[in-house]
């Protein structure tokens, strides 16, 4: 049994589903928004698991679980609990405490374990991990001083910025205008990077599988190309043996049995590594490109254990 | 330099800067988070050879990474009181901001620090009840079961009665327990961390597992513990670059 814990109608979610069904794999859909009409009566005893998930009267053992593909969104924005009083309140708290706790212990292959997905909270904390696994990093400054960022900027000519944590921002330019603004800087640091000119690639790693993209786009942020007017071209890219063998494993370092990982094929030759997303929204790229990634993830839960990299 | 990075109320941390100072560790600084988050001026570099802080003290002085020996890392929370922002949505994400940047510096000196960095805790990953009683069955400790409900918060099924402090290699707890100290220092190590409290609890008179924290009392130990840690932070491994 494969159990997908979030919200059933988010895309990657219902894309994922929509696999199972199509490959013919038993899911339970754990849909965050149902948390009243489903249970976990389950107990921890020594290095193993038992107990049983009820969800609309039906039970599954949970020693029948084989895989698990979580998108949890933060419980405390659930529509449910605009106008819930504090019963309610506590047994969404709570549902969702034993729900992650239990995705954390769980046996066989989990998409993805909070543990692993932690790293993901500091850009430049993930940034020293990813260097470490080989991969050129962009020279970064995060300071409140604004002297120094405009030094930053001398030297490297263009320069972007971006949030240091996982709080998602639209990476900018650091233009004449963001300049203007620089000493706001004092009251809280601000991540900076030298700008790589160069191809963007999003590798989705699948339990070891990697899965490239190739994105050509005339913005900093191909994301929100198409907010102002700008192009972001997705076409499917066959990744060199040494790239793919070094993107699984820099997902396996990282623990995650899916990961996107953004490389930038820079013009100078070098491979740079921004980030590794651990919970990707690839159903982007799969729009954009036919890429079969929901088919992987589905194979990859439907065979349950990880394959070691 | 020699540090101890904790809140000002940490009582254990400052007894053992006094011990590890008397011990011959200098210079040796204690640290507030809340000295290094309202810096006036703070510089981390990172490019692919090397990450780097620079982070400016009062009294004009500045913490270097590359001039740090050794920490001991207390520091459980990022304080804001110093951020004057403009609304609460600012406040949270300047809150985010500065964790994520506190543990990227921390990162940089990890090698030497115990304990060290972890996205899920910056003194040692915070654990529920759940993981670390399967981390603690694995390391060999009696377990109890630990029900795991969504109708209710799990507690921990034993109260503590007495708990274990283990410093690297080294058990620190009552003669009682003491055959369970091998499986303490397994616990440790398989939470990756140098520092660990271990607390246990008596059921039918049989010790068992009730909970473990990367903070432990470190006065538990008394001055042996602090023998032992001033050796531990002298041997740590050599800085990565």
């Amino acid at each position: 049994m494969i159990v997908i814990c979030g919200i059933a109608s988010e895309e990657p979610i219902a894309l994922v589903t929509h696999e199972l069904e199509r490959l013919g794999f038993p899911y339970l859909m754990l849909h965050q928004r149902d948390f009243l009409d489903t249970s976990l009566d389950l107990e921890v005893v020594g290095t193993g698991i038992q107990g049983r998930l009820v969800h609309h009267g039906r039970a599954v053992d949970c020693r029948s679980v084989t895989a698990i593909y979580s998108r949890l969104m933060e419980w405390r924005l659930l529509p449910e609990l605009q106008h819930a009083g504090d019963g309610e309140r506590q047994l969404c708290q709570s549902w969702h405490e034993a729900l992650t706790s239990w995705i954390e212990i769980a046996p066989g292959c989990v998409m993805n374990r909070a543990a692993a997905m932690a790293s993901n909270q500091s850009k430049p904390y993930q940034a020293q991990l990813i260097r470490r696994a080989g991969f050129t990093i962009p020279e970064t400054l995060v300071t409140n001083d604004p002297d120094l960022v405009r030094e930053f900027r001398a030297r490297h000519q263009r320069v972007i910025y971006k949030s240091i944590s996982a709080v998602r921002s639209i990476v900018r330019f650091l233009d004449d205008e963001a300049l203007e603004r620089l000493p706001l800087i004092r009251g809280c640091p601000v991540q900076f990077q030298r700008y790589v000119p160069g191809v963007n690639v999003r590798v989705h790693v699948v339990d070891g599988t990697p899965i490239a993209t190739r994105v050509r786009t005339d913005r900093v942020d191909y994301r929100y190309a198409h907010r102002d007017g700008g192009r972001a071209e997705l076409t499917p890219w066959r990744l060199p043996p040494e790239l793919a063998d070094r993107c699984a494993a820099l997902a396996a370092r990282l623990g995650l049995t899916l990961a996107g990982i953004d490389l930038l094929l820079g013009d100078d030759g070098e491979v740079y590594c921004f980030e590794v997303n651990p919970s990707p929204a690839f159903s982007y790229y799969e729009a954009h490109t036919g890429q079969p990634i929901a088919h992987a993830i589905a194979r990859a839960l439907g065979r349950g254990a990880s394959t070691p990299v | 330099m020699w540090l101890v990075l904790c809140d000002p109320a940490d009582d254990a941390a400052l007894w053992a800067g006094a011990g590890l100072r008397e011990r011959g560790l200098a210079p040796l600084d204690v640290i507030a988070p809340r000295t290094l988050v309202s810096s006036a001026r703070s510089v981390h570099r990172l490019d692919s050879g090397r990450a780097c802080f620079e982070i400016a003290l009062p009294n004009e002085r500045v913490l270097r990474s590359d001039d740090i020996d050794g920490v001991l890392n207390r520091l459980v929370h990022v304080p804001l009181e110093d951020l004057a922002l403009a609304s609460q949505a600012d406040l949270s994400y300047a809150a985010r901001e500065l964790s994520a940047l506190v543990l990227s510096w921390l990162e940089c000196v990890a090698p030497v620090m115990v304990n060290r960095p972890d996205p899920r805790g910056t003194a040692g990953a915070w654990r529920t009840a759940a993981e670390w009683t399967v981390l603690a069955a694995t390391a060999g400790l009696p377990v109890g079961p630990l029900p795991l409900t969504s109708r209710r918060t799990s507690e921990p099924a034993t109260p503590p009665t007495t708990s274990a402090v283990v410093v690297g290699e080294h058990v620190f707890c009552d003669e009682p327990v003491r055959h369970l100290a091998p499986a303490c220092g397994t616990l440790a190590r398989l939470a990756g961390t140098d520092l660990l409290g271990v607390d246990l609890g008596a059921d039918d008179r049989h010790p068992r597992f009730a909970g473990a924290t990367p903070l432990p009392d470190l006065r538990r130990g008394g001055s042996p513990l602090i023998d032992r840690l001033y050796r531990h932070l002298l041997h740590l491994p050599a800085r990565r670059t």
